[in-house]
């Protein structure tokens, strides 16, 4: 059956919740080491009394909800499905904090409420007075994609029409503080760039969130078809990532040449990405390419962003040039396939295609 | 396409016993594993019971076979219990052919290794790999090494319904042909984080929890994993495995009414049995028993009865929580339950509700308080429900019922 993505928001590094086109004005994190999201005015969408208690993760996939849903131009949904990697860190941090220097004393319970992962999508429920099936995925790199494989499972069984669904991770100070210790962030600041030739470890830290209004039903809001999404757990070897790449296209009824632009996820740390690298350099040779991560940064619901970025090529019809990674010519885009892994580890694939 | 779903091996480790057997033997017994906390580090430790695995992390490192110190407390326990539930089944993942996946979840997931070095992890250089056995998933892809499953995994983190949710998705990929096999469950570890936590909720029994009753004053915390594992009926045809349980029914509402509490209307609660009963295909008279998600807080229980009895009326079936044995496990609890529900199902024996005495005066539900013996139990309901208002229900079946 067909997938459509009715409606989306997303809150990144680039934007705050505005609908689209990709905004002119690239905002990139010159000199330092993380992409710090562009938080909106939450007051159109969350109860100012509600705000001051929120973590920045649930204030930020709330709003991002609420626009997907304006966007599409709904009010309800039949299911809520969330990913998120680190959950709600700062409410843990702050009640975790709070229980170290009180020695378990006078504490209170507001972030311990909140510090549970799933404490967006409850959110989200609550304020659309949302009974139905709600779900939040914490799989690393898989988290986002879990939440989509569900939502795409729900649809295809008919329990549900429309489906909100979305990924939000958070940084906190502390967050990335240790982030640096443990030799994951890049010692040397960002200086521009789109990070598919790096030779240095490390990435750049990001955060944000993606939502999206999935349909079984194609709408005057339509972006795009969501085609299909695979994950791939620990491949091996390059040849297996791209032998998995090649029946998932097949799957599709596609070859690689149908691809009219491929969104290769790296992050830039050297460490992890031979393999994408290598997809780069070879498998996908010939194929317009582009990345993401130069623009959100690194964190383990990103793809939710790349996916932001696809529906947004297809709703405009342009491909903003700082995406673009390679020089091949770009054909009318049809299909863009979305490649990431978190790590060498967590890879997935997305495909999105033309209406 | 599987139409059907068969539990085929479970395994089980929580304060009443650390594999299927003790499980049982507790159970009959009438023996709670709640007592006094011997290992956890919190200031609390006189103040609270809680159900607790007598074991060091050392000893639970040991029984795994590992040596370093990076798996945290509820990774060893959910390693342990996920390799039970595997071998039970008589599984050699390294003899099939057959798409296992692994979908786990957690609620405390590395916290109860992070809270211990929080602080000097900022001012020394020990420790800092807590960054990465802080997060839910990292548990998860540890057990999926140690069983040997590359498939597939994911987790799952909807507070206390998580495991119940695992158990959900796995009957939901079985079904969809996307997988032939799953291991499903759940894992946590006591953590001083959610024992302060639930303390300022002001939601714990400083005694034994005694669920729906009038007098409950709260929740005893435990800690433990559970997982099942769940073919199709292909798989179960193909090798002649014997089938544990049919899982009929499964069915996740949100009650939308609370980040922690439950609704008085027991919304959220009501919606999940009813969607359960109708993927079983059974009418609330065909339920034999419900193993209730019974916490012992005065919210919890009186919104799940008046659930029960908005599904079930005037014919209420015999339940019971077994809460009081094993404590509030959070996230695994759902699997813990479904153990455990299967287990009553195998032995016919209502596993007893243990404190009640004094019937809510809300309405007149009386839980068995016994341990009844020799009852035919075809369908089974067992409830989980969490913050968030995340509610979910599964329905087992006895094999031919």
């Amino acid at each position: 059956m067909n997938i459509y993505i009715n409606g989306t928001s997303a809150i990144s590094a680039q934007n705050h919740l505005d609908p689209l086109p990709f905004p002119e004005s690239v905002n990139v994190p010159i000199g330092e080491d993380h992409f710090t999201a562009q938080e909106p005015s939450y007051k159109v969408y969350i109860a100012p009394n509600l705000i001051r208690r929120m973590g920045r993760a649930i204030k930020m996939g709330v709003s991002a909800s609420m626009r997907s849903l304006a966007d599409a131009g709904i009010q309800e949904v039949d299911a809520v499905i969330c990913g998120t990697g680190i959950g709600c860190f700062e409410d843990s941090e702050k009640f975790l904090l709070t229980l170290i220097d009180n020695k378990e004393a006078l504490l209170t319970p507001t972030a311990f409420i909140q510090s549970t992962h799933n404490t967006v999508g409850a959110q989200i429920a609550l304020l659309l007075k949302c009974h139905h099936y709600n779900m939040t995925y914490v799989q690393r790199g898989f988290s986002f994609e879990s939440a989509l494989m569900d939502s795409i499972l729900m649809l295809e069984e008919g329990e549900a029409a429309n489906i909100l669904c979305g990924g939000i991770d958070e940084m906190t100070p502390g967050y990335l503080t240790l982030q640096r210790k443990a030799g994951y962030i890049k010692a040397e600041s960002y200086q521009g760039g789109q990070l598919c030739e790096e030779t240095s470890p490390g990435h750049y830290m990001g955060e944000g969130t993606a939502f999206f209004v999935l349909s079984s039903r194609q709408s005057g809001s339509t972006y795009a078809k969501l085609s299909g999404v695979e994950l791939i757990y620990k491949p091996a070897s390059t040849t297996k990532l791209e032998t998995a790449i090649s029946s998932f296209l097949l799957k599709q009824g596609l070859q690689k040449e149908d691809i009219s632009l491929v969104l290769i996820g790296n992050s830039g740390d050297i460490r992890y990405e031979q393999k994408t690298r290598a997809l780069q350099n070879s498998y996908f040779k010939e194929i317009p390419q582009g990345n993401f991560k130069h623009l959100c940064g690194e964190y383990m619901t990103n793809s939710s962003f790349g996916l932001w970025l696809a529906s947004s090529i297809f709703k405009t019809g342009k491909v903003p040039a700082i995406v673009l990674t390679n020089d091949k010519k770009l054909e009318k885009v049809k299909n863009i396939l979305i490649i990431n892994h978190f790590r060498d580890v967590e890879y997935s694939l997305i495909l999105v295609s033309q209406c | 396409m599987s139409q059907r779903v068969f539990v085929t091996g479970m395994g089980i480790m929580s304060s009443i016993g650390e594999n299927v057997e003790e499980t049982l033997k507790s159970l009959k017994a009438s023996r709670s594993g709640i007592g006094p906390i011997h290992h956890l580090k919190t200031i609390h430790k006189d103040l609270f019971v809680a159900g607790e695995i007598n074991r060091s992390l050392k000893d639970l490192r040991d029984l795994a076979g590992v040596q370093s110190d990076s798996f945290t407390r509820g990774t060893l326990l959910g390693m342990l219990a996920a390799k039970e539930a595997l071998s039970s089944s008589g599984i050699d993942l390294t003899e099939t052919t057959t798409t296992t996946g692994l979908i786990s979840s957690t609620s405390v997931a590395g916290m109860s290794r992070t809270e211990l070095y929080y602080k000097e992890l900022f001012e020394k250089n020990d420790h800092i790999d807590c960054i990465d056995t802080h997060d839910c998933g990292d548990s998860t892809s540890r057990i999926a090494e140690y069983l040997g499953i590359h498939s597939f995994l994911t987790t799952i983190s909807t507070a206390c319904s998580s495991a119940a949710n695992a158990i959900m998705l796995g009957a939901r990929m079985i079904k969809s042909g996307q997988l032939g096999r799953v291991v499903a469950g759940g894992t946590d570890a006591l953590s001083a984080f959610t024992l302060n936590g639930f303390n300022t909720l002001m939601i714990l029994d400083k005694q034994w929890c005694s669920p729906f009753d009038e007098e409950r004053r709260g929740l005893n915390l435990g800690e433990g994993a559970a997982y099942l594992v769940l073919e199709s009926e292909e798989e179960v045809k193909r090798t002649g495995k014997k089938v544990l349980a049919e899982l009929s029914g499964y069915g996740n509402a949100n009650d939308a009414y609370h980040q922690t509490a439950s609704s008085p209307e027991g919304l959220g609660a009501t919606l999940s049995i009813s969607k359960a009963l109708k993927v079983a295909g059974l009418s609330p008279s065909e339920i034999d028993y419900i193993n209730v998600h019974g916490t012992g807080t005065a919210n919890n229980d009186l919104s799940e009865g008046i659930a029960l009895i908005n599904i079930f009326a005037d014919s209420i079936p015999k339940f019971s929580s077994t809460k009081a044995f094993t404590g509030h496990t959070l996230a695994p609890a759902g699997s813990i339950e479904a153990v455990i529900s299967i287990l009553s199902m195998q032995q016919e024996t209502i596993f007893p509700n243990l404190n009640f005495s004094k019937p809510m005066k809300e309405f007149n539900l009386i839980p068995v308080t016994e341990l009844t013996e020799g009852v035919r139990l075809n369908h089974i309901l067992s409830n989980s429900f969490g913050f968030g208002g995340n509610c979910s229900s599964l329905i087992f079946s006895k094999y031919g019922a």
